[in-house]
């Protein structure tokens, strides 16, 4: 399977040299998005240390330290935070279709929804979960492009229907060399533009797991397009990709850490 | 020249000539008769509703002065501006500098910390809460507490199925298909009887699987003013305690409005019966006949998983009793939720009876209000830095203002002690400011523009996108302390602050009582001298400024009723001046015989203008007097306040305008500018007449 999609991004880099006006076909777009899910998912879990910056014209910026789990067999996801003191314990944890945020200060759960701004933040869920973009849009191809020094295939993704994400539409912008996004834009129904995020450094670990690589976005830039001033940064500091507990991903497990 | 004898003259000739032409005259005058009424009743009504209105507002929340800071993007509106979100109105740094200084001018009463915002709190669903409850028992292993609280989920889980049966057999999706099984597992006897043996992971199975599929949960917004609540007490004389307490003096605390919270967290299915049982009682409506009516009943129907899923076996059991030997509902092999639904379909004949049912023998099973007094409230802000902030408050009771319990627009304010908003409203401490910035230094986030952001971070020659990664691992709680914040709020929780305390600190506005009132504009022209000459940085509004459009309303309704008046007079003008003009070229003949036997040009003038006064007067006197007393009657019998938003401008149920001298004043001279007004031109006509052109007259 690993080397199929190896196949299919080599094919599609060999056609990118052939020529820029040479648009993709849908399979080649659709193999191109299981690529850059394969490439993001471990077999097994998965952890990563956070830092998460924004910055909203005309007041303090708001940082948060955070840890993300995922456990991408059953689709699990939970975000910790860890720092600052106030914030401490505070916690997203996604099972199924459910989004629940907990806040120990008034240890209580509550159920959010897919649009949900991580920490108060221009973050959603989906920025630090794995990638389901094959799963979960239908892609059309926008044409090859230049983003700064790199050679670009722009695809435009529209959501399937039944699928609850945070944006309908998203285009994005594929390095046509390595096959990583590069630049991703986020629209609401009605067409208008809501985000913009950039991917400008990617890299990659070596997982015993997925007995492969593993490969996430060391930074993410994201400009709010709605309130202009606004945006945030996400680093990804450090990435572990051993077994976690096997009962991690429950609230017994998050609320146990600030009790 | 103007003697006795003369006006002796005029008069008779005028009376002579309005009796000669009745109809005329009759026409003329219920013009003028019905401006007056207008000008009087109009005017006096106008000045009841605004000194009501001021009452309405004054002493309840604003003070008679309202302080923000000078440097504010946007208005003080204290009733919610036209900006969609927050206002911006900047912040006081210092309360407790600036109290000081406006007590120092001399018609300052008293000065009032506030901060007034927006909050958003989650009604759960009741499986949510319930599944919450059964969590909270497991924890402290309290076993008759999840013996009662699996029966009741249970229950729910069987309700749920039932639904899920009767759905539309065609559209069984597979999701559909997964919901069903997770159901007849939920619902199965072995599921519970393991549940014993797991039940953290059977509670994440009902968390996560089961209470999905009834997601009725809903978000209120709650607009609340911080405050020091025993000043606001003691301040404001329209403020009293409805169900509870006030929040104890020194204690973190919050209020609901008595109005919301009978709107708004109490239980639907009881807010839908209270509408029609107010609606048929105080506005004699029908539910025959009404389709408002109609359409609650149809809901309450619709919903009765909102009363069915609160009761336990036993209750569910009460019920169905009650509702066989009290209302002859159901029978033994009918579902619950059948003889539910048949109770709730709710008519003329049988709703006194079953209103009055619901509430002896249901509630009492319900929980009424979502949130109890002596509960806990959860309310979540997103602070001005821009974290969300949730805060536990507990809720010591509800309070309305005097009279104005009907009013929405009065029951929108909450009212939360000043600590708790402080927090909620998230100015950072000291400590927490430099927490930020030095995790930020930590990190060092190069800022880069969004407009050049392809080219800055693709364009460069190093630009290197893939990089490889060999850690080893992490220990992501090394030297943290997740405790941390839970403490802080419970240490927070159990504190008694001082006066001193709440005062000292930040608030985004202040209200003000004045000694004496009347000196209103003067105390406010001081205050914003004051703050300019010691630079306090403060602005000064009145009542009316902070009130927005609500404070504008009467300006707007007065500018309605000159514009109607001003109709009506024009109207009149035209027609007096119309009717005297033929009336003039009528008496062509007696202008030109009196002018020949020696009238000047000025008695002629003065006939005419005596005439119309003499009407103007004549039924404006009438008028003024049947527009007084029809202020004075409606001053004792009072005027009903039939809309919700009338009961605040007239505040209370009934408005009782009372008579001012000035409206006579205001009448008088309207009516004599009218009267002159509309005898100018017949007059030139007429003092144009020479008795030569009488002559010429045919016969």
């Amino acid at each position: 399977m690993i080397r199929l999609a190896q196949f299919f991004t080599a094919f599609s880099v060999l056609l990118s040299w052939i020529g820029p006006g040479f648009a993709l076909s849908e399979v080649e777009m659709q193999q191109m998005l299981r690529t850059v899910d394969d490439r993001q998912r471990n077999g097994g879990d998965y952890k990563a240390l956070c830092y998460i910056e924004t910055k909203e014209k005309g007041k303090s910026d708001v940082v948060y330290d955070a840890v993300v789990y995922r456990r991408d067999i059953d689709d699990k996801l939970m975000i910790l935070f860890l720092r600052p003191k106030t914030e401490q314990g505070k916690g997203y944890l996604r099972i199924d279709k459910n989004l629940w945020m907990y806040d120990p200060t008034v240890g209580k759960w509550e159920r959010r929804t897919e649009r949900e701004r991580i920490g108060g933040t221009d973050s959603r869920r989906a920025d630090f979960d794995e990638s389901r973009l094959a799963e979960e849009y239908t892609p059309t191809y926008g044409g090859a492009e230049k983003l700064g020094k790199f050679g670009v295939h722009k695809i435009m993704l529209t959501a399937k229907d039944g699928v609850d994400v945070a944006f309908p539409v998203v285009h994005l912008w594929l390095d046509q060399t390595s096959g990583n996004v590069l630049k991703r834009q986020e629209f609401a129904l009605s067409g208008r533009l809501m985000r913009t995020a950039y991917y400008p450094k990617w890299t990659k670990l070596f997982s015993e797991s997925k007995n492969a690589e593993v490969w996430y976005p060391q930074e993410i830039r994201i400009y709010d397009e709605v309130e202009k001033n606004n945006s945030t940064v996400v680093l990804i500091r450090e990435v572990d990709l051993r077994s976690l507990d096997a009962n991690m991903f429950t609230k017994a497990w998050l609320e146990s850490k600030s009790r | 020249m103007f003697s006795v004898f003369f006006a002796e003259i005029l008069i008779k000739i005028a009376i002579r000539n309005l009796f000669s032409a009745k109809l005329k005259s009759l026409i003329l005058g219920s013009f003028v008769f019905a401006g007056t009424i207008l000008v009087v009743v109009g005017n006096s009504l106008l000045d009841s509703i605004d000194d009501s209105m001021s009452r309405s507002i004054v002493d309840s929340f604003s003070g008679h002065i309202q302080v923000y800071s000078d440097s504010a993007k946007d208005e003080l509106s204290l009733f919610g501006g036209m900006i969609m979100g927050r206002e911006d109105i900047g912040k006081i740094d210092d309360f407790a500098g600036i109290r000081n200084e406006l007590l120092k001018i001399d018609n300052v009463l008293s000065v009032i910390p506030m901060g007034i915002d927006t909050a958003l709190v989650q009604k759960a669903n009741t499986i949510d809460v319930e599944l919450a409850e059964l969590r909270d028992a497991v924890r402290t292993n309290n076993k008759p507490k999840i013996q009662a609280k699996s029966r009741h989920i249970r229950r729910i889980v069987g309700l749920l199925e039932g639904e899920l049966k009767n759905l539309d057999n065609v559209a069984r999706t597979k999701d559909r298909q997964e919901d069903e099984e997770h159901i007849r597992r939920a619902a199965s006897a072995v599921f519970w009887s393991d549940f014993s043996q797991d039940p953290l992971a059977a509670l994440e199975f009902l968390e996560n699987k089961i209470a999905p599929l009834s997601l009725e949960s809903q978000d209120i917004f709650l607009r609340y003013i911080g405050t020091n609540i025993e000043a606001f007490k003691a301040t404001f004389p329209l403020f009293e305690v409805v169900k509870g307490n006030a929040v104890p003096n020194g204690r973190r605390g919050f209020m609901f409005n008595d109005f919301i919270y009978e709107t708004q967290i109490k239980h639907k299915v009881a807010v839908r019966i209270d509408t029609i049982k107010k609606a048929r009682d105080e506005e004699n409506r029908m539910l025959a006949t009404d389709e408002e009516l109609q359409q609650l009943v149809r809901q309450n129907v619709a919903q009765f998983k909102e009363v069915a899923f609160q009761l336990d076996d036993e209750e569910t059991a009460m019920v169905r009793q009650h509702l066989k030997d009290k209302l002859n509902l159901g029978t033994d092999e009918q579902e619950f939720s059948i003889i539910l639904q048949q109770f709730l379909e709710m008519n003329d004949d049988n709703f006194s009876i079953r209103e009055r049912f619901f509430y002896e023998y249901i509630t009492p099973h319900l929980a009424l209000y979502a949130i109890p007094i002596g509960g806990t409230l959860t309310i979540t802000g997103l602070t001005r830095a821009g974290y969300v902030r949730n805060v536990n408050v507990p809720v010591y009771g509800t309070f309305q203002f005097k009279s104005l319990e009907k009013s929405a627009l009065s029951g929108g304010q909450n009212l939360m002690d000043m600590m708790t908003f402080r927090d909620l409203y998230g100015f950072g401490t000291a400590d927490r400011v430099e927490e930020n910035a030095e995790i930020k230094k930590e990190f060092g986030v190069v800022e880069v523009a969004r407009e050049n952001a392809d080219e800055a971070l693709f364009g460069g020659e190093d630009a290197a996108i893939v990089s490889d990664s060999a850690t080893t691992g992490f220990d992501e709680f090394k030297n943290v302390d997740l405790q941390g914040a839970q403490r802080y709020t419970q240490a927070l929780l159990e504190r008694i602050y001082t006066s001193d305390e709440i005062n000292t600190g930040v608030a985004l506005n202040a209200a003000i009582m004045l000694k004496d009132p009347t000196r209103l504009d003067e105390t406010v022209a001081v205050i914003n001298r004051v703050s300019q000459e010691k630079n306090l940085g403060i602005q000064a509004v009145t009542w009316r400024a902070a009130s927005g459009l609500v404070g504008q309303f009467i300006t707007l309704v007065r500018a309605v009723l000159y514009v109607a008046i001003f109709i009506i007079f024009v109207v009149a003008l035209v027609i007096i001046n119309n009717s005297m003009v033929m009336a003039t070229l009528e008496r062509v003949r007696e202008i030109g015989t009196m002018r020949a036997i020696g009238a000047q040009r000025g008695f002629v003038l003065w006939m005419l203008l005596v005439e119309t006064a003499a009407i103007s007067l004549f039924f404006g006197g009438v008028g003024a007097m049947a527009g007084s007393g029809l202020v004075l009657t409606l001053g004792q019998v009072g005027i009903p306040a039939g809309a919700d938003i009338l009961v605040f401008l007239f505040s209370g149920p009934r408005l009782y305008p009372f008579l001012a001298p000035i409206h006579l004043v205001i009448a008088f001279f309207v009516l004599l500018g009218v009267s002159v007004a509309s005898t100018f031109y017949p007059a030139l006509i007429a003092m144009r007449v020479t008795p030569l052109q009488a002559m010429q007259e045919e016969e």
